[in-house]
């Protein structure tokens, strides 16, 4: 089965990636994503249909805090002021 | 004494240390300029300046004065931990790794990290936003990846062992494609904590070392549970030695691995032999199908990418790592992850958006994780009957350089023997098995029911002792 990824489906999926695509990289992405997809829709053509039964367990801790710094984290930042995070204003004109 | 300290065992090394016919700091001083020496091998992304040497009351850790290397997606404080990606270059990790803290407590010395693929997406070490390893059998060849660095490493004599990390056969086929021994744990097994995260649901912190002994040793070091990695098995790990082989144990050779298409004439030939080498130990051999085998690449494709493009949303140029200039705040993030991530990590992102966005989730995600469902359901059904299953790791030796940059998907079915493995949960040994006619490394895969890593270690063991591949050393990298 092969699944065709048109080129207004791969710039979608960028936007929702949050990745900007250049120009002459579209192409050759397009012809990628077909490959792998076309490849992966083999899943739906499995014989067998398995009962999942999901016996996962959660892990619990205390909600406990513990001496660390936050200077060391904030400094990691590329922008930062104070104890906040600087990033470029967040509405597009 | 220098010259017996290259591609020595951890054993080894471990007397001349304890019978102080040479110091820590020696040992430690010579791995390093072999690092430095051999740099164009392309294994690591740096070798720190000056290692940290264990305190002498270390000294009866098991690892005691044993320098090794990590891989560049395992964290260790004050270092930069960079996955082999821009996006990361200056990222120094403000805390370490439990594995790193553990290989610490142990003595270990870590001198410095692992080239990869970009953030463990790969099966050549060639998608490294730096340089690619190159394998030391052949340099015009890849190690394989995406733990390529450390396997390099490991087979050129460079360091006595390394850490890896596995998704999808990260650890067992650059294992196998450079003549070494590579363990993939239990899932839960060893702590992910300090581990950058590709596809939380698969991924393990795996070991490389030369023998299958030294890598038991390691792995005594970083076993068993941690209260930091909510998915660490909370259950005692069996550490028996290596050396004693129970009796009456079954193997299981997965027909339909050894008769799948394509696969390299050598590598069938070497692992017909390596059955034969079981039988005379007196071990019974069953002849079985694993169903499943031929679907879990495509199952393992759409998991590994849905959650690639989860964990690796939160590279967004706010809270640390590279940041592109751009006046709006989606500008940024859009132009920073363009900028910063490489074209095969965009490109898992890509897919993993797809499969997991409306009208195709169903279609893909949902049938994945029923593959999921029915490769564990056969490999736990198989482990009723039977101790440990062998097959190949790869269908082909190291291949060259560029060999499938018109055929992505191929490079991408580098995984077709090892990914159900991950898909299960359960443990796997890659251990050299031959060579080609050209002298490239052939390597073959033990697989255990979960928590069955000693077995693994037993069974690799015994067919180490009977064979003379895991004495043999690339050229070139003699002292």
């Amino acid at each position: 089965m092969t699944t065709e990824i048109t080129r207004e489906e791969l710039l979608a999926l960028a936007a929702m990636s949050k990745i900007e695509l250049q120009e002459d990289e579209i192409a050759d992405l397009q012809l990628q994503l077909k490959d792998i997809i076309s490849y992966a829709a083999r899943v739906s053509e499995c014989p067998e249909q398995v009962q999942q039964s999901s016996k996962l367990i959660n892990i619990w801790r205390e909600d406990s805090s513990k001496n660390s710094s936050p200077e060391l984290f904030l400094d990691l930042a590329p922008q930062r002021e104070e104890n906040y995070f600087v990033v470029p204003k967040v509405l597009d004109k | 004494m220098s010259n017996q300290l290259a591609f020595a065992s951890i054993e080894k090394i471990s007397s001349l240390i304890r019978e102080k016919k040479v110091s820590v700091s020696e040992v430690c001083t010579y791995f390093k300029k072999r690092l430095e020496k051999y740099s164009a091998l392309g294994s690591t992304l740096e070798v720190y300046e000056k290692p940290q040497l264990p305190e002498q009351v270390k000294e009866n850790g098991i690892l005691y004065g044993i320098p090794g290397l990590r891989k560049d997606n395992i964290c260790h404080k004050g270092y930069l931990t960079t996955c082999a990606s821009k996006i990361l270059k200056n990222y120094q990790s403000p805390y370490s790794a439990t594995v790193i803290e553990k290989l610490e407590d142990a003595g270990a010395v870590i001198l410095g990290r692992a080239n990869m693929d970009e953030f463990a997406m790969g099966s050549s070490n060639e998608t490294s936003a730096y340089f690619p390893a190159k394998n030391p059998w052949d340099q015009s060849r890849v190690p394989g990846g995406s733990s390529g660095g450390s396997a390099a490493a490991v087979a050129a004599g460079l360091v006595p062992w390394a850490l890896g990390s596995e998704t999808g056969g990260s650890v067992r086929q650059p294992s196998a494609l450079t003549g070494i021994v590579g363990l993939k744990p239990t899932y839960g097994r060893i702590s992910r904590y300090g581990l950058v995260a590709y596809a939380s649901s698969l991924d393990q912190v795996g070991i490389f070392a030369k023998t299958v002994k030294d890598n038991s040793l390691v792995f005594q070091a970083i076993a068993g549970h941690d209260s930091k990695d909510s998915t660490s098995l909370p259950v005692p790990v069996d550490f028996s030695s290596c050396e004693t082989l129970p009796n009456g144990l079954t193997i299981g050779v997965i027909e339909n691995a050894i008769n799948a298409d394509g696969i390299d004439p050598e590598i069938r030939s070497s692992f017909e032999e390596m059955i034969k080498v079981y039988e005379k130990l007196g071990i019974k051999v069953k002849r079985i199908k694993l169903e499943s085998l031929d679907f879990a690449p495509a199952a393992y494709f759409i998991i590994s990418r849905a959650e690639a493009a989860s964990n690796l949303a939160r590279f967004d140029g706010v809270k640390y790592g590279f940041r592109a200039d751009a006046d709006s705040l989606n500008k940024m993030y859009c132009q920073t992850r363009e900028e910063g991530f490489g074209q095969e990590v965009r490109l898992r992102i890509l897919a993993g958006n797809y499969v997991l966005s409306a009208g195709h989730s169903a279609q893909f995600y949902a049938n994945a994780k029923n593959v999921q469902a029915w490769v564990k359901n056969e490999v736990k059904s198989i482990f009723e009957s039977i101790d440990a299953l062998v097959l190949p790791v790869h269908a082909a030796p190291a291949f060259k350089f560029g060999a499938f940059v018109k055929n992505k998907l191929q490079l991408d079915l580098q995984d077709y023997y090892t990914c159900f493995v991950n898909l299960a949960g359960v443990p796997a040994l890659a251990v050299p098995c031959g060579q080609t006619k050209a002298g490239l490394p052939i390597g073959f895969q033990i697989v255990g029911s979960h928590g069955a890593e000693s077995l693994l270690y037993k069974l690799g063991y015994a067919y180490e002792k009977e064979t003379p591949w895991h004495t043999m050393n690339p050229s070139g990298f003699e002292d």
